[in-house]
């Protein structure tokens, strides 16, 4: 039905906003640094050798020539090199960003996870103590950025607890699984290697909480406050005047309204935790991609960061992609075209 | 003496604002007898969604019940169970809200809000064809295509055709009263009167109680048997209705008579100057002294009760 349409729509959109990404990326990468030769080239270079080199670059030919070069590089996974690792930024990429994407995806399900269950029961006992219990954490989690969570669990749960890995992703002595997608967690268990998976799960868990936090407890409170909002509504006292029970008037007439603004959100959540994830890996020496990225920004590691910028971007039109087309399957007015 | 179905008394009624708790419905009385039909009317404001929710309990949650009784059958529905109360309002109480598109869930299509309704009001509900049954009282309720109604979502459908969707709602099974609240004022001018007539055709038919809102005398009485005039949450005249137009007492129900509804559909304007009072420090004594022409000293002090001016009609007001 009109789905398909939806998402192809949405989708034309997230290409022609990647598109302008990538503009923006050019500029940022290519132009603003100045010329390219001269920071490539010695002082003393003869002047023919420059110029054969930026005949050889394509850096003679006009502008938007130059741009499509360089997307077609992009495509071909040609991202440059990188000052810091000395090796080819699309190798950096594939070494680090599985493991960061891995940390995310085992965040991201604690906070779907943690917000609904949070916002549902907080929502469906307003004002009782369950409700006062989740508005402390709610106010805690939304006030701390995840890295200080990070540090608070890695000190008590992990050094003075003993309860999980203090640092790292797998306990030395573990052998990496053979490389098929690159997903640590995914390679072990084509593996068969279980307890490898086990042993990285068991490290993921601590960053992937602290990381959740913040998010959760946002969401949840959306959650929450959408309960309320729609609870009101005219269309929930005719549910109840018509006789329908409790249970069905709460799980189906009142929470598919109420989630939706929490969706949206969780989805925005879910996109910024590359950013957010920064600091986390910093604190426990996770292996990823975001801990590497910050490290090229304080080396001004320019090709480094246009990737960096590249995967975010990438990563926020997926999501948004995601959410719009979940909330218009939650929403029917939005398939349908206008709100009414 | 006719024999009682419902009957409210001395119910006060108020909500949580944050100016503090409101005192809407004050010493409000009500009747309704078996197969008798009674209308209450008064203007926007007065009240009047207040006591028909309370009938069937399903008032916002800042709503405060603070006195009275509301006798169902000789059972007080104010003391009833949770579970007494569901049964209530799938055996025995069904409301045709006051406005339908914001009475029907958005977000799901009306065959699923149908069959939930039916589910739960109809005995043995189990082999029930749900689709049969929805169609059967979409016919009758005269919405037209009731095939590509049953497949619609809310917003799909024109004010008119939500209205009889909530019409078909309230009929899905057989009950004791049937409440209207309003059930036109939210709708085209044009399509007001087809829905109005098509609920004249169901209480003709269908021999129940019934309690028909509004806020205009002249649009309920063909339907109805007595009318109740409501302000400032209570009643001050109870009439036959052919009586009311005969010999109003009240002088807001004098206002009521005199004045025409708008035809813009944009509600009713009763032509009497002033405003419905300030519910959280309403006027001491006959709330509607503040706008009355004939006031006396008497009218501030001190609630006029209601009294028998002939037989069968009454009033509450102080110079009678
Ligand atoms: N949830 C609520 N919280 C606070 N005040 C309310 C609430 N619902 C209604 N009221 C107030 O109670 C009074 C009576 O409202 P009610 O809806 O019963 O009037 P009504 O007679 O049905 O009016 P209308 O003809 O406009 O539907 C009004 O002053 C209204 O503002
Ligand atoms: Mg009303």
């Amino acid at each position: 039905m009109d789905m398909k349409k939806y998402i192809g729509k949405r989708l034309f959109w997230a290409i022609i906003s990647l598109f302008g990404l990538s503009l923006f990326i050019f500029y940022f990468g290519r132009i603003i640094p100045g010329d390219p030769i001269e920071m490539m080239v010695g002082p003393r270079t003869p002047d023919h050798v420059i110029e054969n080199l930026r005949q050889s670059l394509a850096l003679d030919r006009p502008l938007y020539i130059q741009y499509f070069i360089w997307l077609r590089n992009v495509f071909q996974g040609d991202l440059g090199f990188s000052i810091v690792t000395k090796r080819s930024v699309t190798t950096d990429v594939k070494t680090y960003l599985p493991r960061t994407l891995e940390l995310i995806t085992y965040a991201a399900a604690f906070q779907i996870v943690g917000s609904f269950l949070l916002g549902i029961f907080a929502g469906s006992n307003i004002n009782k103590w369950q409700d006062h219990v989740i508005r402390i954490f709610s106010y805690i989690g939304v006030s701390i950025p995840a890295f200080v969570f990070a540090i608070i669990f890695q000190l008590t749960f992990a050094y003075q607890l003993g309860w999980f890995p203090v640092t790292g992703a797998l306990t030395s002595g573990f052998a990496h699984p053979p490389e098929v997608t690159g997903f640590l967690g995914i390679d072990a268990l084509l593996a068969g290697q279980f307890k490898t998976f086990i042993n990285f799960v068991h490290h993921a868990t601590l960053p992937a909480i602290a990381l959740a936090i913040p998010g959760t407890a946002q969401v949840a409170r959306m959650i929450r406050s959408g309960m309320i909002t729609i609870k009101q509504k005219e269309y929930i006292s005719m549910a109840k005047g018509f006789g329908l029970p409790e249970r069905t008037i709460r799980f189906k007439y009142l929470l598919r309204p109420s989630i939706i603004p929490g969706v949206t959100v969780l989805g925005m959540q879910i996109a910024m935790m590359l950013g957010n994830a920064f600091l986390v890996e910093m604190v426990f020496r996770w292996p990823g991609f975001s801990r590497h990225a910050i490290n090229a920004m304080l080396h001004s590691d320019l090709n480094t960061i246009v990737a960096t910028v590249m995967i975010i971007g990438i990563m926020f039109a997926i999501i948004n992609l995601v959410v719009d087309t979940i909330v218009a399957y939650i929403d029917p007015r939005i398939r349908y075209g206008g709100r009414s | 003496m006719a024999e009682g179905l419902l009957e409210i008394k001395d119910l006060d009624v108020g909500y949580k604002t944050y100016r503090g708790v409101t005192s809407v419905l004050y010493n409000l009385n009500l009747k309704v007898n078996r197969n008798e039909t009674i209308g209450v009317i008064g203007e926007s404001g007065c009240g009047k969604t207040t006591t028909m929710k309370t009938i069937n309990q399903i008032l916002p949650d800042n709503a405060v019940i603070k006195s009275g009784e509301v006798n169902f059958k000789g059972k007080d529905i104010l003391n009833m169970t949770e579970k007494e109360l569901v049964k209530l309002r799938r055996r025995n109480v069904s409301m045709i809200p006051q406005d339908p598109t914001a009475s029907l869930n958005p977000l799901f299509k009306v065959k699923t809000q149908m069959k939930d309704v039916l589910k739960y009001s109809r005995q043995n509900s189990e082999d029930l064809d749900f689709k049969e049954e929805t169609i059967k009282l979409f016919n009758s309720v005269a919405l037209s295509d009731p095939e590509r109604v049953y497949d619609s979502y809310p917003f799909q459908l024109s004010g008119g055709m939500r209205q009889r969707v909530c019409i078909a709602m309230s009929l899905a099974a057989p009950k004791d009263l049937l409440i209207a609240d309003e059930p036109t004022t939210n709708l085209d001018v044009t399509i007001q009167d087809q829905v109005l007539r098509l609920i004249g055709e169901i209480l003709e038919e269908m021999n129940f109680s019934a309690i028909l809102v509004s806020q205009a005398l002249g649009l309920v009485k063909k339907f109805v048997d007595k009318i109740y005039v409501v302000y400032g949450g209570t009643v001050i005249e109870i009439a036959d209705t052919e009586k009311i137009f005969e010999n109003p007492i009240h002088p807001y129900t004098k206002g009521l008579i005199e004045s025409t509804p708008k035809l813009t559909g944009g509600g009713f304007s009763s032509g009497i100057a002033g405003q419905t009072p300030d519910y959280i420090d309403p006027p001491s004594g006959c709330r509607f002294h503040p706008r009355c022409p004939h006031h006396s000293e008497d009218c501030k002090t001190e609630k006029p009760k209601m009294r028998e001016f002939e037989k069968n009609h009454y009033v509450a007001c102080w110079r009678q």
